[in-house]
């Protein structure tokens, strides 16, 4: 809901003020209402971030606000909201109800300006509510202020309307006072308001004015100005020097010359822009034809059409042409002329000369040379030269000698600068350090040395002599190598080895193909020789280090002498490797020791590689595990294809040893080993079984045996045939009993020659073993292999085929019981069976007949098979 | 008829037992006889009787069976 005021019918506050509401200080709302109690009814009323609360409505709302709380008031127009609230509830909201104006201090007449009367209806549910209204207000505005004669009665008048006052005041001017009394002498005119200046007294001139007319000393000053100007002339004159002003500004006019400045050219000169006046002039700087620096004046001259600048005069700025001051500059004397041609051998006195006298002889002796040879540096002598002091150069010098014995041979006899046999020779090639001129560091040096016992050996050293005190070595070495012939682009021009120092380190970096190759590594950290080295230090390795070595005996030797760094033989031998431990640096855990060392008795040397180290090294521990692993897979970095195969711990003080198998734990050893304590298979489930497999399984043994400390109690094993066998005591009657099968069977040996121990602990053969008939029902037509103690029940069978074993012992017997039908029993057996004697045998061939049953037993004579017939009618 | 030519002449398959392969095989039966490598014998169709002459078999392996076939064959002067 909105009142819809236009700012016209704002009401203004004045920010900072307590605000003048029409001359009241405050706004009053009616509120009036038929349904709701006021009386019991509160409302807010925010405007301009401040909110305002009211209880008991009935007589409506008294709004004023402070100076402090205007002063919070933006500037603009605002709107008030009101809220109205029973006991419990907010029950009616009123947008922009108060329509507000805040400006800042207000200066005329304007005031305030009170809205229109208006009344806001609160609906609710179609129904008038309440009523809200603002009181009207009467709004005053000062109109004109006229001033009126004095005497007269001060006016106010009301020119605007009743709720909007506009006055016109008239105020009287005051009473024309009485004269005042005589004021004091006046002063002397002060200048600066300090001295007093009284003219007349220090120089006998009085000014004064007399209405219009101004007199110094009496005199009007028109006449004396007049008296000033008649003295000048009209001519200067002898008498007269006072200037004549024609003749003065003629000569300004016309005489007037002004510097312009000095120019490098005529055409710089010409070029200037700034003021000219005729007779200005300038200098133009040149050289002339003997090299003196001149300056050609030119004066500006209007005189020509246009204007322009004309030379007068050219001026020297030195009595002494260049050649003189050449010859000034030169230091050379007399006695210094006078010894050129006269006497050759004094030119070296030319050294007191100064440097430019010098480069102008050596320019002056190079032209010469420029006319005998052709350009460049070469040696023209075969003759030995002595050079002293330094020799200079601008391009590189050449020597050339494509003979197969030609070179340049450096270097000479000791402290010497000839050659003589058998004499110390010392060279040495020197390069300029960057922050010392007269400091060298040396490319190359060479020596020729004495070696222990006679001879000497010549000596090159890269980088220097280490016993030369007077030049540093290098800090780095490069050897480069051109990847394309006669290349001179940087990137085809490769480090291939670059030995360098970085702070206290010292490295060799080899490279292949602009790549630095993974072996770089401290120099002091390198093996380089193949001879012995003495390491005596501890050396650490900022990257992975090879050893390689693809011969056939090549290998890492670790270990020498026993207390001693050589390799002698007969001499024990002692080498270790260790890591470091964790908790202490100066502990090392040693995982391979190396020993030789034969024992008290005198039993050979042997060599003994202890992984984890030796008992008797008393300065490095030992693995708390040792483990070995194996990869499944060729080169895997896989962890799930590194098995774990054996693994050797200890847990607190017991020990373990754990062989494995594709991660699970093996039995390996042959060697007895004690079990202290209970141990256990846990068989998970049926498909988990404990096997105890011989290693041929045909061949009958004992698998797993049982004893005490008296011997062989008994034992599990394996026959030969289907069943195993077992071994034991039998209680009941103090004899070893051989069961077969299981506990409850029988005692029924089955081995060829079973034995037993008996309660003495000796082994001894069975006697009264018996030996169980097998009886094997036969299918018809059937074909088997007869075995041993065994009876074949077949029934009535119209064909049987028999096989004979081989390797039986004389204890073979079997036996066939089978009837033959009304048709014949189709009876098939090896001709190597020789049936000896029976029913329906002949020709120790046996044909069954038909209806008839035949029991037939066959057994092994030692030589060969034989079989009796007894036919059953 | 089971037979089996050795050495051109005609065995028959039959007797008490049978020798083969190692193995001494009584009261055989056809397929033993077969296994043995007898054949079906096919008798050929006889020649009538020729004054001077005598039938003369004349036996042929095809691989599948024997076949018996007949020829005249002059009667010696001595067996007559």
């Amino acid at each position: 809901m909105s009142c819809g005021c236009g700012d016209t019918n704002r009401i203004t506050i004045v920010r900072g003020n307590d605000t003048n509401f029409n001359g009241q200080n405050f706004v009053h709302l009616n509120i009036t209402s038929d349904v709701w109690d006021l009386s019991t009814m509160k409302a807010t009323i925010a405007l301009g971030g401040i909110t305002k609360t009211f209880e008991d409505l009935s007589n409506g709302i008294d709004l004023s606000y402070t100076a402090a709380e205007t002063a919070k008031m933006p500037f603009g127009n605002i709107d008030g909201v009101l809220k109205v609230y029973n006991a419990t509830e907010q029950v009616a909201t009123i947008e922009s109800l108060l329509p507000f104006r805040v400006i800042s201090v207000v200066h005329g007449n304007a005031i305030a300006v009170t809205p229109a009367e208006f009344n806001i209806e609160v609906k609710q549910g179609g129904e008038t509510v309440m009523n809200i209204g603002i009181e009207a207000g009467v709004t005053v505005e000062v109109g004109t202020t006229t001033t009126l004669p004095a005497g007269s009665d001060a006016t106010v008048e009301n020119v605007g309307t009743e709720n909007h006052l506009v006055l016109n005041f008239g105020i009287p001017e005051g009473e024309q006072g009485e004269e005042g009394p005589e004021g004091p002498a006046g002063q002397d005119a002060k200048i600066n308001g300090t001295n007093t200046l009284t003219l007349a007294a220090t120089y006998g001139i009085t000014f004064s004015q007399s209405g219009s007319t101004a007199t110094i000393s009496g005199k009007e000053i028109t006449d004396v100005v007049d008296g000033i100007s008649a003295l000048i002339p009209s001519q200067a004159s002898e008498q007269n020097q006072l200037a004549d002003k024609n003749f003065v500004n003629s000569s300004i006019a016309t005489n007037t010359a002004n510097f312009i400045g000095t120019f490098n050219s005529l055409a710089d000169l010409e070029a200037y822009s700034g003021p000219l006046t005729n007779n200005d002039y300038a200098f133009v700087v040149g050289t002339d034809e003997q090299g003196n620096t001149v300056y050609d004046r030119y004066k500006y001259t209007t005189a020509t059409t246009p204007a322009s600048w004309v030379f007068e005069y050219e001026l020297n700025n030195s009595s002494f042409t260049a050649n003189q001051w050449a010859a000034i500059n030169s230091g050379a004397t007399t006695t210094n002329i006078g010894q050129i041609g006269t006497n050759t051998t004094a030119i070296g006195n030319l050294s007191t000369l100064t440097t430019e006298a010098k480069n102008n002889l050596v320019a002056a002796i190079n032209e010469l040379d420029s006319e005998k040879q052709p350009a460049g540096n070469y040696v023209t002598t075969d003759t030995a030269q002595t050079i002293t002091g330094e020799k200079t150069t601008t391009e590189p010098f050449v020597i050339q000698n494509g003979e197969e014995v030609g070179g340049l041979i450096i270097g000479a006899d000791a402290g010497e600068k000839t050659l003589t046999d058998n004499t110390r020779k010392m060279f040495r090639m020197l390069s300029p350090t960057n922050e010392d001129s007269d400091f060298y560091c040396a490319d190359i040096s060479f020596d020729t040395i004495a070696q222990e016992g006679g001879g000497t050996k010549n000596s090159v050293s890269i980088g220097g002599r280490k016993g030369d005190p007077s030049n540093t070595a290098p800090d780095e070495f490069n050897i480069l190598i051109a990847t394309e012939h006669n290349a001179t682009a940087s990137n085809k021009k490769l480090v291939l080895l670059r030995m360098t120092k970085d702070g206290a380190d010292f490295r060799t970096q080899p490279s292949y193909n602009g790549t630095n190759l993974a072996t770089s590594t401290d120099i002091a950290n390198m093996v380089t020789t193949n001879t012995a080295q003495d390491i005596t230090e501890t050396k650490t390795f900022k990257a992975q280090q090879r050893i390689q070595s693809g011969q056939s005996d090549g290998c890492l030797v670790v270990g020498a002498d026993a207390s001693a760094t050589t390799l002698t033989n007969g001499t024990r031998k002692l080498g270790r490797m260790v890591f470091p431990t964790n908790e202490d640096i100066t502990l090392n855990c040693a995982f391979v020791s190396c020993d030789t060392q034969g024992n008290s008795s005198g039993s050979p040397i042997l060599n003994c590689a202890e992984f984890g180290g030796r008992s008797g090294d008393r300065t490095s521990t030992s693995p708390d595990v040792l483990s070995f692993t194996v990869a499944t897979e060729h080169n895997t970095t896989d962890s799930a294809k590194k098995k774990l195969v054996l693994n050797i711990d200890k847990t607190s003080a017991n020990f373990t040893v754990e062989p494995r198998y594709n991660n699970s734990p093996l039995v390996t050893t042959d060697t007895a080993q004690t079990i202290t304590g209970l141990k256990q298979f846990d068989v998970g489930s049926v498909t988990d079984t404990l096997v105890v497999k011989r290693a041929n399984s045909t061949t009958a043994g004992t698998a797993i045996r049982f004893e005490n400390n008296s011997g062989v109690l008994g034992g599990l094993g394996y026959s030969g045939g289907a069943l195993p066998y077992c071994t034991g005591p039998d209680n009941s009657s103090n004899k070893i009993i051989v069961r077969c099968g299981q506990a409850s069977s029988p005692a029924v040996g089955n081995t060829a020659t079973p034995v037993y121990v008996d309660s003495n602990g000796v082994a001894q053969t069975c006697t009264d073993v018996e030996t169980k008939t097998t009886v094997v029902a036969l299918a018809d037509a059937s074909t088997i292999t007869l075995a041993s103690n065994t009876i074949y029940n077949g029934g009535t069978l119209t064909a049987l085929t028999i096989q004979l074993p081989s390797g039986v012992d004389n204890a073979f017997t079997s036996e066939i019981d089978f009837t033959s039908g009304s048709t014949a029993t189709t009876f098939s057996y090896p001709n190597t069976l020789k049936w000896i004697e029976g029913d329906d045998v002949d020709n120790q061939v046996f044909t069954p007949d038909v209806n008839k049953r035949y029991i037939c037993m066959v057994i092994w004579d030692g030589t060969q098979y034989v079989g009796t017939v007894r036919g059953v009618e | 008829m089971l037979g089996k030519l050795v050495d051109g002449r005609l065995v028959v398959a039959s007797g008490k037992y049978l020798e083969y392969n190692g193995m001494i095989i009584t009261n055989p039966r056809e397929e033993d006889w077969r296994m043995a490598g007898y054949k079906d014998v096919i008798d050929g169709e006889h020649l009538p009787e020729k004054e001077g002459y005598f039938e003369s078999p004349v036996y042929t392996d095809d691989g599948e069976v024997i076949r018996i076939t007949y020829e005249y064959k002059e009667i010696p002067d001595d067996d007559l």
